[in-house]
Formats: structure tokens, sequence, C-alpha cells
């Protein structure tokens, strides 16, 4: 069980107040305060409090991590309140219950009033009525609204799958149309930025993009121009729409107005597999969705959580998969043979002829460069493998820019797990020049190299030649791979399980999404394989048990299981 | 002898009177501003006392002033909520965007007595500590706006503005904001949207009571131009006195505008519920009767998103009694005194106190379709229904003033504005839903003549020409 | 539970007389018209509203017609069609305004068993199971079907809605944009 140094610290919580309220008729108490879209407790919405009765309420411009628009109308709901007399005290009914007044619009003939559940709070005594015939009939009209002007380009629209207007028109809408006048025509196929394609004849004006960009990211880029049912989105003239976040609004748009570049016309979302996982492209660890069919990825989608990157990710992570099926992906097993180069090898023979090599190699002899963009259990291994060898061993530091909101300065997803699990020095990178010196001194004759092509990282080729034995793992083709003695490649995140340290210390671990290509395997895997045989220690063939050890061993993360870890992570004090 | 009671516009016509402020000061000008800033904090029975501010504010909800914009909302009442204790500045906004068709009472006060709006202004200011204020004109009163700025300017040197004001240690500027031709603006949220540079989208209510977070997100007072010059005449009548004028509840006087088939259309000041709605129309002093040989249609009595009065029509008041019970009576339409409440008891409301009245040589599909088309084309487009709903009836409305009209479309229109109305951020949801629900419901009988004419005149013509074209037209209507 | 047995009666006993009666309807069916068919010398005649193999078809314009939804790929209970949707460079729709066609759209007729899901599930009218139920091919390839083989097997359909051609012509009309009136 988790012990008190690696949960979240949390103080003891407030005492909540709480409201009575009914929902259809059942009686549930709320908080009077919950968080909005800034985490800042605010009065409990309607939307919050029939979420919590366990009723969804339909809405398009309401999303939990934005500013209250309250213009869909979507969310509308009936709903009474205590009806109080002249004395403003609240009238009984015969049996001592409270008089609940249906809340009316004081027209001919009185008409039931909704209020938007998204931006109206709760009072105490409240009832809300999501199910009512009244409620039904304002969500059908709103819907009617979106609809009469609305393309309906379902067959060639990207969103179509996963859009809320086709979801609401199943679950709330009318079967028929009456409009028989003809809909207003805006412009298609917008360009509104590099990453981002808009059809202004889909949108149905929620601004949750404009919102977005405005408060979340601080680039007041896009807003509407002309009025009414002309009203038309748009980027300010001259100025595309470019941000390192403008995708989000792909996903937060409800339908499909905008659409991203990247993933346009590719593949139909209904197809998709979807796979949690970690975005690798620098230390945040934001949460992932993979979206995959037949081993093919096409696209990363941002997945909540609240401790890492709330609903959103960087333009530049969510498109950086492509590597992932590269043509010259590294698919077979090699050893170098003296006379004929390099030749396809089997894995067993591989790792028997690499374990060999380690067991003779006297103490000091070897150094490893590992990756810091191994996961946790791949730099556990290896740290078992330097101990045993009493080895040298560091990892490559990569330092970029970051920003504000999500992106890190340090673009390895996992520099916190490799500086853990004791591989990388620290500060990163700081031995990698003594085992250059070693190299070239003759001290070091065995070199591990794990996903860095060291090359470029001060070990260069006049070196590497002068190694006995370069063992070299990686996923594509580098300088380092071409001269190395035994090749093992490798597996892209997407292709294997495990966890990464984020830069906060958060555990998390990431599924996987495809296959990996031709015979390369999974890193934990066959360095499993490996240790055993070099070491005689055998561990645990599957990653939740590899990952259980690791946790045991390494002090920051005692206590975490596998399966404690969840979807989301849990924090370590590091 | 039912007459106009000129207060507020008592000097603006009168010949030789001019917008400078030296005609102003010699009409008695700034006097009330140099009393109220003289007043002196009074004792009240309890103990406590009573600063000056609060001595104005009580006597504006002494008068019993009700706003001139279009709700009816009472005044005193309306600076009552403001949030006096945030530690916020508090802004007070004057709604110069007057633009509810068949409206133009604002527009004389603006252009030919504009020191008269800055001292109630000023006034209204002072009484609830207010720093900063602004006029919110529309963009089409570009004149106003220069008369209203050379008159600012005017005040300024004299020291009714700025810092110090006459020595009493009271700092107020006061600025135009000039609006860029939207209905919407005239909306108290949406115009506080335009001021600080946005869309004028109406804010959702809660939690954006401008009383608590209007501009910048600071307490703020809205008021029409007429309602505050009132307060010019409240602070010298004192509210007691003010009240006396026009009927309980419905104090004061106010300016209607009359317009439409008449022989004298203009604006006339009244005391409120004094005169009824067939003596404005007809009453020499007013508008004249309509042309000559015309019969009475309808009439609009407060603005286009008004309801419609059929002409003939009984309405079902509410009185009060000599005992004190309300008692149901019936009025003949033009027997209807014009005052908030009696409107609005008649099912209608007295709005920004425009009269459109339409002869029997009005197509009333016409007119609506002329109304409709106002609405699409100002609807903000902020929130569906109206932006939707707007448009759709206009079309509607259209195709069946081309001919393209069905036996339908009258039930069709009433289900269209009933899904608008009460379901939209701001009022013009209502705006533009009344005038279609009871043009519709009042002449239905038109409407469903004209779809029935439609529909049949298509099926002739189909039988002469090709079949299925029937089909077609409805299917596809050409615009 | 047990089903008692009828005895059989005495006429039914006696064996003969059935046996006279089974050559009765033998012998009428001499004297009857035949109803063998020589195939495949005779071919049928395919009635309406057979399900054959399913073909793509072009509009009078001579323009496909698919737009790739992939709604029939996700319908295809044996899952014999592929598509290959056009991606963001791909070429553009015949039809203007359509904005996307496939790129590739195979069925393999091995795996297909003609159920007309994909004709009752296409949004454009544009796949359609046709007449032809004899289907041979010399290899296990040959039987898939591309999309230059299935447009030129489907011929062409009239698109009695044109939706695209419509929708483009409506927007001409408010080319004027924002129009000045509804």
């Amino acid at each position: 069980m988790p012990t008190a140094s690696t949960t979240e610290p949390k103080p003891a919580p407030p005492p909540v107040e709480k409201i009575r309220i009914r929902v259809d008729g059942r009686e549930i108490e709320v908080p009077k305060l919950m968080p909005d879209w800034q985490d800042k407790l605010q009065p409990t919405t309607m939307l919050q409090a029939c979420a919590l009765a366990g009723i969804e309420v339909p809405h398009y411009c309401y999303h939990p991590k934005l500013p209250v628009a309250g213009n869909c109308r979507m969310c509308l709901v009936e709903f009474g309140l205590p009806m109080m007399g002249p004395d403003r005290k609240p009238v009984l009914n015969e049996d001592g219950t409270t008089k609940i007044a249906k809340q009316v619009l004081p027209y001919e003939p009185a008409t039931p009033r909704g209020a938007i559940a998204c931006a109206t709070p709760i009072s105490p005594g409240m009832e809300i009525y999501p199910g009512s015939p009244a409620t039904k009939q304002m969500r059908e009209s709103v819907l009617e609204f979106l609809l009469i002007n609305h393309p309906l380009d379902c067959p060639i629209c990207d969103q179509a799958g996963e859009c809320k207007l086709q979801e609401y028109s199943v679950d709330y809408g009318l079967s028929g149309s009456r409009f028989v006048e003809a809909k207003v025509h805006k412009p298609k196929a917008v360009d509104l930025g590099p990453r981002i394609v808009l059809d202004d004849e889909r949108c149905i004006l929620c601004s949750r993009c404009v919102r977005f960009t405005k408060d979340i990211v601080g680039d007041d880029a896009l807003g509407f121009v002309n009025r009414g049912s002309y009203s038309t989105l748009t980027h300010f003239p001259g100025k595309p729409f470019d941000n390192n976040y403008t995708l989000n609004t792909v996903d937060i748009c409800p339908v499909g107005a905008l659409t991203s570049k990247d993933f346009r016309f590719q593949m139909r979302v209904w197809f998709l597999k979807q796979s949690k996982s970690i975005c690798t492209s620098c230390g945040t660890g934001c949460n992932i969705v993979i979206g995959s069919r037949e081993e093919k990825i096409y696209r990363y989608e941002p997945r909540q959580n609240d401790a890492v990157n709330s609903c959103w990710m960087c333009d530049a992570g969510r498109l950086n998969y492509k590597w992932v099926g590269r043509e010259d992906r590294l698919v077979k097993c090699g050893v170098r043979n003296p006379e004929r180069g390099m030749k396809d090898a089997s894995w067993v023979a591989a790792l028997n002829e690499i374990a060999d090599r380690l067991k003779k190699a006297p103490a000091g002899s070897v150094a490893i460069v590992a990756s810091a963009r191994q996961t946790n259990e791949e730099l556990w291994l290896l740290s078992k493998l330097k101990a045993k060898l009493g080895a040298t061993s560091d990892s490559v530091p990569r330092i970029g820019e970051g920003d504000r909101l999500l992106v890190n300065a340090d673009k390895n997803p996992n520099s916190n797990g490799a500086r853990l699990t004791g591989v990388a020095a620290d500060p990163m990178g700081s031995i990698l020049p003594k085992i250059a010196d070693g190299i070239r001194g003759g001290g070091v004759k065995t070199l591990i190299v794990f996903g860095e092509d060291v090359t470029k990282h001060g070990i260069g080729a006049d070196l590497l030649g002068k190694l006995e034995a370069l063992i070299v793992s990686d996923i594509l083709p580098n300088q380092t791979t071409e001269l190395a003695h035994y090749l093992l490649p490798g597996c892209a995140h997407a292709e294997k399980r495990g966890t990464f340290t984020n830069i906060k210390g958060r555990v998390q671990k990431f599924m996987k999404a495809v296959e990996p290509r031709g015979d390369a395997r999974p890193e934990w895997e066959f360095l499993h394989d490996l240790v055993y045989n070099v070491t005689g220690q055998n561990g645990f063939v599957s990653i939740e048990g590899l990952f259980n050890l690791m946790a045991k061993e390494v002090p920051a993360f005692n206590g975490l299981t596998w399966a404690w870890l969840g979807d989301l992570g849990v924090t370590a004090q590091i | 002898m039912p007459s106009e009671y000129r207060l507020i516009l008592k000097y603006a016509d009168q010949p030789g009177y001019t917008p400078d402020i030296d005609c102003y000061l010699r009409h008695g000008g700034y006097e009330m501003l140099k009393k109220a800033l003289a007043l002196q904090s009074k004792d009240l029975p309890d103990g406590r006392k009573m600063s000056p501010q609060e001595q104005v504010r009580d006597e504006v909800m002494k008068s019993g002033l009700r706003g001139r914009g279009g709700a009816g909302f009472s005044c005193g009442l309306k600076w009552s909520f403001v949030d006096r204790k945030s530690g916020k500045p508090v802004y007070l906004i004057c709604n110069a965007d007057e633009s509810e068709p068949g409206t133009f009472k604002d527009r004389p006060i603006i252009y030919k007595d504009p020191h008269q709006l800055i001292e109630g202004m000023i006034l209204s200011c002072w009484a609830n500590d207010v720093k900063l204020a602004y006029i919110y004109i529309r963009g089409e009163f570009a004149q106003g706006a220069k008369i209203l700025n050379r008159a600012l300017e005017e005040a300024r040197e004299k020291n009714f503005l700025g810092k110090n004001i006459l020595g009493r240690g009271y700092d107020l500027d006061l600025w135009v904001h000039r609006g860029a031709g939207a209905y919407i603006c005239g909306e108290e949220t949406g115009l506080i949207e335009s001021i600080e540079g946005k869309r004028a989208y109406p804010r959702i209510k809660p939690p954006y009571f401008p009383a608590v977070l209007g501009l910048y997100l600071c307490p703020t007072i809205v008021n029409n131009v007429e309602t505050l010059c009132a307060v010019k005449h409240i602070v010298a009548m004192g509210g007691a006195e003010y009240a006396r004028l026009g009927t309980p509840n419905n104090t004061g006087t106010r300016i209607v505008s009359v317009s439409g088939h008449i022989k004298k259309p203009g604006y006339y000041e009244v005391e409120v519920g004094k005169v009824t709605l067939g003596e404005l129309i007809n009453d020499a002093a007013f508008g004249g009767g309509l042309r000559d040989g015309r019969k009475l249609k309808a009439v609009i009595p407060g603005g286009s998103s008004a309801k419609v009065f059929k002409a003939g029509e009984k309405l079902k008041l509410k009185r009060k009694g000599a005992d004190g019970q309300m008692t149901a009576v019936e009025v003949d339409l033009l027997d209807l005194p014009y005052d908030f409440d009696s409107l609005a008891q008649a099912g209608s409301m007295s709005g920004s106190g425009a009269i459109i009245v339409m002869d029997d040589s009005t197509d009333i599909i016409e007119a609506l379709s002329n109304i409709a088309e106002f609405y699409a084309h100002e609807s903000c487009g902020q929130c569906t229904p109206c932006r939707e709903g707007s448009l759709w009836m206009a079309k509607a409305l259209h195709r069946l003033t081309h001919g393209h009209g069905r036996k339908q479309d009258a039930d069709y229109l009433l289900n269209i504005a009933q899904n608008i109305q009460g379901r939209t951020i701001c009022a013009f949801g209502e705006a533009c839903a009344w005038p279609v629900l009871s043009f519709v419901k009042k002449f239905k009988d038109e409407f469903e003549a004209k779809g029935a004419a439609d529909e049949e005149h298509r099926a002739r013509e189909a039988k002469g020409t090709n079949p299925g074209s029937e089909m077609e037209l409805a299917a596809s209507p050409q615009h | 539970m047990i089903v008692k047995r009828e005895k059989l009666s005495l006429w039914e006993r006696l064996y003969l007389p059935a046996i006279i009666g089974g050559f009765k309807v033998t012998l009428r069916h001499f004297f009857r018209k035949k109803v063998t068919m020589q195939y495949p010398e005779e071919k049928w005649v395919v009635p309406q509203g057979y399900r054959g193999a399913p073909y793509l078809v072009r509009d009078q314009e001579g323009n496909t017609k698919c737009v790739s939804c992939q709604l029939c790929e996700f319908v295809c209970p044996p899952k014999a069609i592929k598509i290959i949707p056009p991606g963001p460079a791909g070429e553009i729709a015949d039809r203007p305004n359509a904005e996307k066609m496939p790129k590739e759209f195979e069925i393999n007729m091995l795996r297909c068993i003609f159920c007309g899901y994909c004709e009752e599930v296409c949004p454009e009218e544009a796949i359609f199971l046709m007449k032809d139920y004899s289907l041979t091919g010399t290899s296990r390839e040959e039987m898939i079907y591309n999309k230059e083989k299935l447009l030129a097997l489907g011929g062409v359909h009239n698109d009695r809605i044109e939706k695209w051609k419509h929708k483009l012509e409506e927007a001409k009309e408010q080319a004027a944009f924002p129009v000045a009136k509804p």
C-alpha cells in the first residue's frame, strides 16, 4: 500500500458546506461551493449538481476548463424554487413539505422558464427538472435552431462520430425538419492557420475556441465577425491562428468547424482504437490518447489530468508521432561479424553472445549511455547491469525552450527517472566526457548505448571504432547504430508499456497502442533477459511485476504499485 | 382637455434656445448642481446621519421615477442595488443608444439641450459617488456626439466637471463613447461590453448584474437619457413633489414619440398616465388623428418590440376601487391610459414610449416582415434561439410576402417565436419574438388567408404548367 | 415426456397404395413444363431488387459519388470493404463542393456476402448491389476489386438530389455575403 512519502501532500479538507436540492425528484446533498474552470471555489451550478446526481445536462458552449459563456442554450432546464409567502417564509404543503413553485415566464400563456444549468447557481430547496417535458421541449427547440443552418456535411466531416451535434440530435432532437427556407451559407475550408482548417457553415458559434485561445493560451487570435445568423468565426486579418496550442481548439470544438490539417480526411474516428499514453516530447508528460488503426497511429489527443495538463497539450507534442511509422525503422536484431559485417541474428543468439561478453568483461571496462527517453523500468534494469559490471553510466540532457503553460524546457520525458534509478549523473551528461576519455585511454572497452546517438554527444565515430564491443539499442538508424557490434531494435513508447517520471515527479504509466515493427521488442523485455543472463537475477517477466519490484528498491518509488498508478499517475517525493 | 406637460423639454423647442452653456445658464442651468453640492448632512430621528448623497438618492426613491429606457424599472431601486461596499469604483453610464424603431425622444434632448443631460448626470454621479461616467451614444448620432462633446468642454471650462467641482471637493469626468451602429448596444450589458472595447455581446445574468459586476467588473449604473434628465427635476422639485406628477406608481412626465399614419407625428411630453392612447393618436394637441378617410388598424404602443394592439380591441385592466380592492375593468384600446402598468396589464408594454400607428392601408404581413427583418439584421448572434430564430422568422415572412406562403405558416411562425422568447441571454429574444407572436395571434385570419391564397395560386399555376412544381416550391423557395 | 405413437391404420399398413400415390406425382411431372435451366449456356433473368455484387456508381455528370465516409466499411459484416481516404493532400473530389472522395476503394469479392448493408448505409447513394452474381477470377488478388474496376462496373446512376451541387448553387446565390435581405 502507498506510504505517506509517495502520496500528494493533502491538507485536512475543510468542512464542506452542503445544500439539499432535488434533481428530477431525487433528493441529494451537494457542496455549496465547487471549483470553477480556474479551480476557484464558486457557488455550485445546476449543471454540476446534476452531474453529481448522475444526470448529464447536454451542453455545447460549457467546458469545465473554460470560462462560462452561456450562449448555446442547450443546457436550459426547468426548475422550481421554494415558494415564499408574503412574510418571506416558505409556504408549506398540507403534509408539511415545502411548496415548490415551478418557475414560469410571466407571459400569456405562462410558459415554463428555463435557466442555463451551466451558469445558474443552486440554492437550498431548489428543484431541478432535467428530465421534464418542458426541459425536453427546450432542448428540442434549441437543437432545431442549431440544425436549421447546419450544412449536414456529416459524410465528409472529420468530426462525424465524435460530434456533439450528432450525439445530441440522436438523444434529444426532433426526428424531422420543418425548415423550408434556404440555409445560410458561409465560407468553407477556410485556412485559419498552419494547422487548422475552419468550416464556418458547421460552426455553432459556441465560442469555446475563442475563449480557449484568449483565456488559456493568452493569444486573443480568434473572434466573430458579422451579426446574427451570419456570424462567422475568423482570425484577425493578416494574422494566422498560429500558436503552440491551436490544435486544442479542434478537440474542444463540439462540431466539425475546426479540424486539424494533419488529421484531415485521414481516417474516420470510429475506427480508431484509443490507447492511454503519455506524450514524450518534453518533461511535462501530458496525458494523451493515441488513436490508431491497424498498427498505424493517426493522432494524439490530450487526456484530462488536472495534475499535469488539464485538458490540453501543445501542437508540437501532438504532431510528434510520425517517426513511429517511419519506413527506415530498425527491425532486425544484428550481430557484426568481423569478416562479413552486420548480420541478422536471433534475439536469443544475440543476447547470449552479449551476456557472455559482459560476464567476461573486467570490472570498470564497461560504460553505459542510457537515455532519459527510456522508461523507469528499463533504466532500473540498466542500473542492475551497471551495478553488476561496475560500469560508469550517464545519459544525455536535452534542454530547449519552455513556456508558461505546458511545454517544459527539459525535452526528455524521463529525466527524473534516469536520475532516481541512478543511471544518469547529476547533473545529467557530466560523466559523458569521462566515458569518452575512458575509451580514448583504453580503459573502457565495452559501451552499451540505449536510444542515443552518442556521436553527437562527445563520443565520436573514431572513439567508437576503438571499442571492443559496442552494444546499441535504438529505434531509428543513426551513426551509432551503423557502427554497432550488436544492434538491438527497440520500441517506441506507443508500442510498449511502462512508466515515466515527469519533471514534477509524477509517475505515470502508458499503454501499448500498436505492435512493434518487425523483430523489435520492448527494451524492458530484452533487458530483463540480458540482466538475467548476466547477473542471474530473475525478476518478473511482466511489466506490472517489474514495476512493483522496482518500486520496492528505488527509494523514491517506495510504496507505489503498478495498479495504484491508475490512469493518472501518482506524484512521488523526489 | 389633455395637453402636453413640458418639464424636460421645457426650453428645448423655444425659439432662440441654443444648446450652448450660456443659454443653459440663462435658463437656470446648473443651479440644481450648486444646490445639491451645498447640501448638508441631515440628522435622522434615529440618531444616524444622512449624507447629502443619501438625501438625493432618497429623493429619487421617493419620486417613484421609473426608467424611461424600456423596462420601466424603478430608478431609485436600481441605485439601491449598487454594491457600494466592494471597494471598487462605481461607474455610471448614460444609455443614449436610442435605436428602438419608432423612438426619437432622447435625440431632441441631446441635440437641443445637452447641458440638461449633463447636469442630470453630474447629479446622479455625485449621488452615487461616481468618479467616472460615460455617455454611450449611438453611432448614427454623429452630430449628437459633437454637440455633447462641445457641451462637456464648456462644462469643464466652468468647472462643473473635472477636479474639485465648484470647489466642493468632488471629482468627476464624463466621456462620450460612440457606438458603431448596433441595436444590441442599447442592452445594458452589451453596452458595457462595447465600452470595454469588445463585441457588444450581452452578458449572462447571473452572475453579471451591472449593479455588482458591470463595467470592468465594477458596480455600474446604466440609465436612460430621459431618466437622468428627470433626476435634475427631482432635485429641483423634491421627490414628493415630482411624484405628484402623473399617476401613482407611474410618476412624472415622459416623452412619447408618436409616428405612423397620423397627421402630426412627433414627440410629446406628457404626464404619465394622464393621457390615453386614443388622445395621443387623435387629439389635436398630439397626433392629430389619422389621415383623412382612413381607419385605425393597429397600434404598437412601445417601440417595435412591444406587442401590437388591434383596433377595437377590448383590454382587461385591474383597477384599484375606492375600497382598495382590485377589480377587473374592460377598457377600449383608445381609452387605455398611457402608463407603464396599464399597458403591461393590457398585455403589451410602454417600452421606450414609441407609439406606431397603422391605418387600414397597412399590409400587416408586410409590416411584420419589415420588423422581423430589422431584428434578424440586429441580432448579435451570441445565443442560439435569437440568432437562428430571428432570421428564420424573417425568411418565413419574406416567403409569405413574396407569394410562397403556406396555410400552416401562421402556426409555424408562432411556434418559432415561442421557442425564442424567454430562452435567450438578453431581452432581444422577447423583442424579436413578441411582434411576431402578437401580430400573428391578432391578425391570424390575414396570415392564414395569405397562405391559402398563395397555395391556391401555386396549385393553379402547377395545373397550367408542369405537375410537381408545387412540391419543389415548398421545398426550395427562391429568395 | 412420452409421445404416444399412433398405430397405423390397415390402409396405411397395406403399403402399396402409398407407393402408387408416389408414382402418380412422378408421372404428372412428365407432362409439365421443364424448369431445369441449362446454365451456363442458358442465363436466368435477374429480378428487380436482386442483391448481386456491390459496385460504385458515377452520377450523370460522370463524377464519383462516393465521398469516402467509410460507413460501408464500418457496417460491412465480413469486412470485405477497405477504403483509403484521401488525406489532407489528397486529390479533391470530382464533384465540386463535395471536398473528398476515396483515394482507393477495394471490395474483396471473396469475402463479400452480398448482404446489401453497404447500399443501405450509404448516405450518398454511391454503392449499389447490382445484378452480377457470377464473379470469377484466377487468383485471390484478382477477386479484390479496386476503385477503377468498381466504378467501371457500376456505371452511371442518376443523382436525383444533387445535394452538393444544390448547396453550391444556393451558396452562390448568397454570394453577396452577408446578404442584405434574408
